[in-house]
């Protein structure tokens, strides 16, 4: 290690610099910039590096930063979803897209809540086409019936996976994507619509009943709902 | 406006001269925004902010990347190599990226020191970035504390 004296060189920095933080030997403009690229854990970790580390961890502006520059990366997925419903030939359909886009894109597209990808796995349900996607069909066996299948990206192998524990009354409607986890929606006595949630991928004691919604007795009146990334739902 | 030379002289801030070809040179943007507004008839750009010794490492990176035909694989290897410099050498190359506005160069630096620090213990953090650890270790074992999970 060479350091000199000499290599501490200080930048005109940001906003993030602070008179209590001392001046290292690389400026904080390039750690702030190393940082900012850390997942959340490291960044926590490193908090004990010194104090001036975790004043600058701790500092709102780097904090917003480190936000904004997840959110652009994440492609919105994490963040805040609209849901709404739409009447689709004879049944309901549940629709969602990102909130971000309803109010910064000329077009906000919605998609069904058919298939998604998470954990490197593409799911879909029993109705779900996979379209002109270069994936082989699943296995005759498992399409048959009503199961939730998932493609395994990594290992190019569609598998089964474990469906909830239904209560009395419930049908299901379609597999989709409430925020970042794998959701199945299904009817109640044709007066309710439920959502079940499964908290961590493959376990199937994970399937939580995350809320139910009554239909709407009057056809004209849509109801939307918006989710929050900690998955409160508001419903207006 | 410039001269229509082939050649772009770039000076750094200890005299040392680098001759570049102009379609290196005109691809940075404060290169080309300097040969647009300044009117430079003798075709030397002076760098007040970079010395040779980075200069070199910098105008070394332009010239492979930009070579005719290069393959991926070939960058790699010759990034892998280029990389291998110390702390406060990458620092100065990044300032000097940072400068010429080189947002690949400026990337791969700071990839560079996220590699060096992905996965260390804090102590070796601490060194990495010239770090005293000025915790009393009783603070430290408080601050490792609310944060235990980070550390699992």
């Amino acid at each position: 290690m060479e350091f000199e004296v000499s290599d501490a060189i200080q930048v005109p920095s940001n906003s993030m610099q602070d008179s209590i933080l001392t001046i290292p030997l690389l400026p904080l403009e390039l750690i702030t910039e190393i940082l900012l690229r850390l997942p959340v854990k490291s960044l926590l970790k490193f908090r004990s590096v010194s104090q001036s580390w975790l004043a600058l961890i701790s500092n709102p502006v780097f904090i917003k930063t480190d936000l904004s520059l997840f959110a652009n990366n994440k492609n919105t997925e994490d963040t805040h979803h609209v849901l709404f419903l739409d009447i689709g030939g004879k049944k309901w359909n549940y629709k969602e897209c990102p909130l971000k886009s309803l109010f910064y894109d000329s077009v906000t597209v919605a998609l069904e809540l058919d298939f998604s990808i998470e954990n490197d796995r593409l799911f879909c349900g029993w109705e779900a086409s996979l379209g002109d996607t270069s994936i082989s069909d699943p296995d005759p066996n498992m399409g048959k019936g009503r199961n939730i299948i998932a493609f395994d990206l990594a290992n190019e192998k569609w598998e089964k996976v474990e469906k909830p524990s239904y209560g009395e009354g419930e049908t299901e409607l379609l597999v989709g994507k409430l925020g970042s986890h794998l959701s199945v929606f299904c009817d109640y006595k044709t007066t309710h619509l439920g959502a079940w949630v499964m908290k961590e991928y493959g376990v199937k004691e994970c399937w939580i009943k995350m809320f139910t919604i009554r239909y709407p007795n009057d056809p004209e009146w849509y109801p939307t709902f918006f989710m929050s990334n900690k998955g409160e739902i508001l419903s207006v | 406006m410039m001269s229509l030379g082939k050649l772009i002289t770039l000076k750094t801030n200890d005299n040392e001269e680098f001759k570049l070809d102009k379609t290196v040179a005109v691809k940075l943007e404060i290169i080309k925004n300097i040969v647009q507004d300044v009117d430079c008839t003798s075709n030397v750009i002076p760098l007040p902010n970079i010395d040779g010794k980075t200069m070199t490492k910098v105008v070394k990176y332009w010239k492979k990347h930009s070579e005719e035909g290069v393959t991926e694989v070939q960058l790699k290897n010759f990034d892998q190599d280029f990389l291998k410099m110390s702390h406060s050498e990458l620092h100065d190359v990044h300032l000097a990226a940072k400068y010429l506005d080189d947002n690949q160069l400026k990337e791969v630096i700071i990839q560079e020191f996220l590699d060096r620090i992905k996965g260390k213990p804090i102590e070796e953090i601490r060194e990495v970035f010239g770090i005293v650890n000025d915790y009393t270790p009783e603070e430290e074992e408080e601050v490792r504390r609310e944060n235990a999970w980070a550390f699992e």
